[in-house]
């Protein structure tokens, strides 16, 4: 089962994507309320996920900053931004992040982003 | 000869004098003069000074409470958005977990279908007001591919839903100059175009060709469906929600505000039509005239 790391500081959804990603067969890995904590946790993993969804606009440490460190320890994992600011789109592509999109959006397209980040993932190694 | 001589010199010495009494008159007249025109211009300083005082403190207060407007609207957008991809993740839960045959599932529906509206209307309100403040990038854009790409996105968005969309145009490769926003003004004409549409199977027209207007160029795009039309008094309001009314026109939302704000920063122009002449009833033409660069 692949595993995926929740960073969002929405209470609400970190219950609702947990229970959607483990409906759509995936393992949550951990749930990280900023990106302080997600980079702490990234760190900590021994089986590290592949995926993680990152909020942008959180305290202590925004999605870009964690992104940004978060990248330098594993350049392969797949970082897909989930955010409100339409505006940082740029930024976000910028430093490396797999992908970006806006809240709200379906259940369906955040389950195909993830299997086409898994793909890139799997890609990036036989390559 | 002598007294002669000294009459002369008196005489002359009284002009002298009256002459220079009359010059100290005037002089001490003008110094009152001056004295009350200096009285006044201090006045006039002061309530200068004060003016000036008054009018940096007014900058200072809209300045402030800018920022504030601001502050509040990012935050706003920014919460009510996670809000409501809370409300929507957790409503597609329920829709895959409840009997496709449910009642419930019909209401699941609507309010998902009430999320998403929410969150355009968000977003919609921010775009609108980034572009008041900002001047926008054009750039060389080939627009025809981004028309069929909206056109896939669009009907993808309605399933359910038998859409007819046709497109006549005299070129597939068409250079403007606009900004990537365009694909809003086509996305907004589309979802208009079928959402207020009670046919059967709503059909859309698309016609592109070339026009010239006091001699510049331009592409001329004209969406043609067959909805229920806007009739003659409706026609300018639908794109002017917002200032001064507080209902949008018959729910277009704030979408064909943002639209006519787009396409007149890129320096073009847009219009509704009857698409027959004289009949609203049988549906709109939307047309956009948009700078066409070779």
């Amino acid at each position: 089962m692949e595993k995926i790391l929740i960073v969002d500081d929405e209470p609400a959804l970190h219950y609702f994507l947990k229970r959607i990603l483990n409906l759509s067969g995936f393992e949550v890995a951990g749930i990280a309320e900023n990106g302080d904590e997600a980079i702490k946790m990234f760190k900590s993993f021994s089986d590290r996920p592949k995926v993680i969804l990152m909020d942008h606009r959180m305290p202590e440490k925004s999605g870009i900053e964690a992104t940004k460190v978060i990248l330098e320890i594993d350049k392969r994992v797949k970082i897909i931004f989930l955010s409100a600011d339409v505006n940082i789109k740029e930024e976000v592509y910028s430093i490396g992040a797999f992908s970006f999109t806006t809240k709200p959006l379906k259940v369906k397209y955040l389950i195909e982003e993830i299997k086409r980040a898994l793909k890139s993932y799997k890609f990036s190694l036989s390559n | 000869m002598m007294d002669e001589e000294n009459k002369g010199t008196e005489e002359d010495l009284k002009k002298i004098q009256a002459h220079f009494k009359e010059e100290n008159t005037k002089r001490i007249q003008l110094e009152i003069e001056l004295n009350y025109a200096l009285e006044e211009l201090n006045i006039s300083n002061t309530e200068y000074l004060l003016a000036i005082k008054k009018i940096e403190e007014y900058k200072d207060s809209f300045k402030k409470a800018y920022h504030r407007a601001e502050f509040y609207k990012d935050l706003f957008s920014h919460d009510i958005v996670n809000i409501l991809q809370a409300i929507l993740t957790g409503m597609e839960i329920c829709e895959a977990e409840v009997d496709d045959s449910s009642e419930i599932q019909k209401d699941i529906k609507i309010v998902i279908s009430q999320v998403l509206r929410g969150a355009k209307l968000v977003l919609n309100i921010r775009k609108l007001s980034q572009l008041e403040e900002i001047e926008i990038s054009l750039k060389r854009t080939e627009i025809y591919n981004i028309l069929l790409n909206t056109i896939d996105f669009v009907k993808n968005s309605y399933k359910e839903k038998k859409i007819n969309i046709k497109v006549d145009s005299f070129s597939t490769q068409i250079y403007v100059q606009v900004n990537e926003l365009i694909r809003d003004v086509f996305e907004n004409i589309l979802y208009n175009a079928i959402k207020h549409n009670k046919s059967a199977i709503p059909e859309i027209k698309i016609k592109i060709s070339k026009e010239q207007k006091l001699g510049e160029n331009y592409v001329k795009m004209e969406f043609q469906d067959n909805g229920g039309g806007i009739s003659d008094h409706r026609k300018e309001k639908i794109f002017k929600r917002g200032y001064g009314q507080t209902k949008s026109v018959h729910g277009m939302g704030l979408g064909l505000s943002l639209v006519k704000t787009i396409i007149e920063k890129c320096k073009g122009k847009i219009w509704v039509e009857d698409r027959v002449n004289g009949d609203y009833s049988k549906g709109s033409n939307f047309v956009l005239l948009i700078p066409e660069i070779c």
